[in-house]
């Protein structure tokens, strides 16, 4: 009774261990393979001052695009510019608008709010997610003429599987 | 407690220690995923631009006797706006050093057109359109200006003219510095 008891416990309770280990081996890894690339910059072009000039993000060449590679659930959100700006300081005005943002995902596209940020889920049948930017920039009349830039930041945290 | 119970006993506590570990390692394994940041470039580019509006022509009116002078300062002189927004220098061709009868083909009647430059309140001093070459600046609030053309006709001028309608062109050039 006592050999049978002492053989069984410790062979289950070393399955389970080993469970508890292959699971976590197997999520964690998952999670934080994240690989987001900035592919593209977003390129107002030849601006004439005060015309108003917008890229939409479905504009393949000017949009600005990244590709996150990954797996499961996260939430992007953006640090947008309010100006571009040129070297002696002189400032374009730029606006992001509520669809301005797109997401595809295989062939699940999505638009969203810059500002408000975007949530995304990629199953494991999904290779990456393309994020994509437009945007308006507003150069007033009178706006020196120069070559005018801002960063735009995106930031992406895992929220789950 | 029998030896073989103790050293069961003692096997599962480790074992039970291992499981709890493994299973805190798994519960900070999300914690352990970094948000990541990635940046792109928004660029445009804003070209060197100006552009001349405004309408209206410079009239000498009637002249029946003695010259006539019309200041380019003045609310009789032709005006047009100037919109720039880098700096730019102003000039004149094909500016008439006589006004040409409308019918006919008869002798000219001498001109001399004179231009000024105004920024803000303050208009530069008039000089002959031909040849002038008047900068404009952009400065901090700077990338308007207005153009103004006068000019004079002499008494002579005049006397010797056959009556008649007479005119003249010239042509404004904003050309980037």
């Amino acid at each position: 009774m006592t050999v049978g008891r002492r053989s069984r416990l410790p062979r289950t309770a070393w399955l389970v261990l080993a469970g508890v280990v292959a699971s976590g081996a197997s999520s964690a890894p998952a999670l934080s393979q994240v690989l987001v690339t900035a592919d593209q910059q977003l390129d107002f072009g030849l601006l004439t001052p005060g015309v108003p000039m917008t890229v939409v993000p479905t504009d393949v060449a000017r949009r600005a695009a990244y590709t996150v590679a990954t797996r499961g659930r996260y939430a992007i959100t953006f640090q947008l510019p309010s100006h571009l700006v040129e070297v002696h300081g002189a400032a374009v005005p730029v606006a992001f608008g509520d669809s301005d943002g797109r997401v595809e995902i295989r062939h699940r596209v999505t638009t969203f709010d810059p500002a408000a940020g975007v949530s995304i889920h990629i199953n494991p049948a999904d290779s990456d997610a393309r994020i994509y930017l437009g945007g308006t920039a507003q150069p007033a009349p009178g706006t020196p003429a120069g070559s005018y830039s801002a960063t735009i930041i995106m930031m992406i945290v895992p929220t789950g599987t | 407690m029998t030896r073989t119970t103790r050293i069961t006993d003692r096997v599962l506590r480790m074992v039970g220690a291992a499981v709890l570990a493994a299973s805190a390692a798994l519960v900070l394994a999300p914690g352990l995923v970094q948000a990541q940041a990635s940046q792109v470039t928004a660029t445009a580019t804003i070209a060197p631009y100006a552009a001349v509006s405004g309408s209206g022509d410079l009239s000498f009116g009637v002249l029946d006797r003695g010259g006539i002078t019309v200041d380019p300062t003045g609310g009789s002189a032709a005006q047009r706006t100037v919109n720039f927004n880098h700096n730019v220098r102003v000039t004149f061709t094909g500016v008439p050093s006589a006004l040409m009868p409308t019918s006919g083909s008869g002798a000219g009647l001498p001109v001399t057109l004179t231009c000024a430059v105004r920024t803000g309140a303050a208009w530069s001093a008039a000089t002959d359109c031909a040849g002038a070459e008047l900068d404009l600046d952009v400065g901090a609030t700077t990338t308007e200006a207005t153009l103004g053309i006068g000019g004079s006709i002499t008494a002579a001028a005049v006397t010797n003219a056959v009556a008649g309608t007479y005119e003249g062109t010239l042509t404004i050039v904003v050309t980037a510095r």
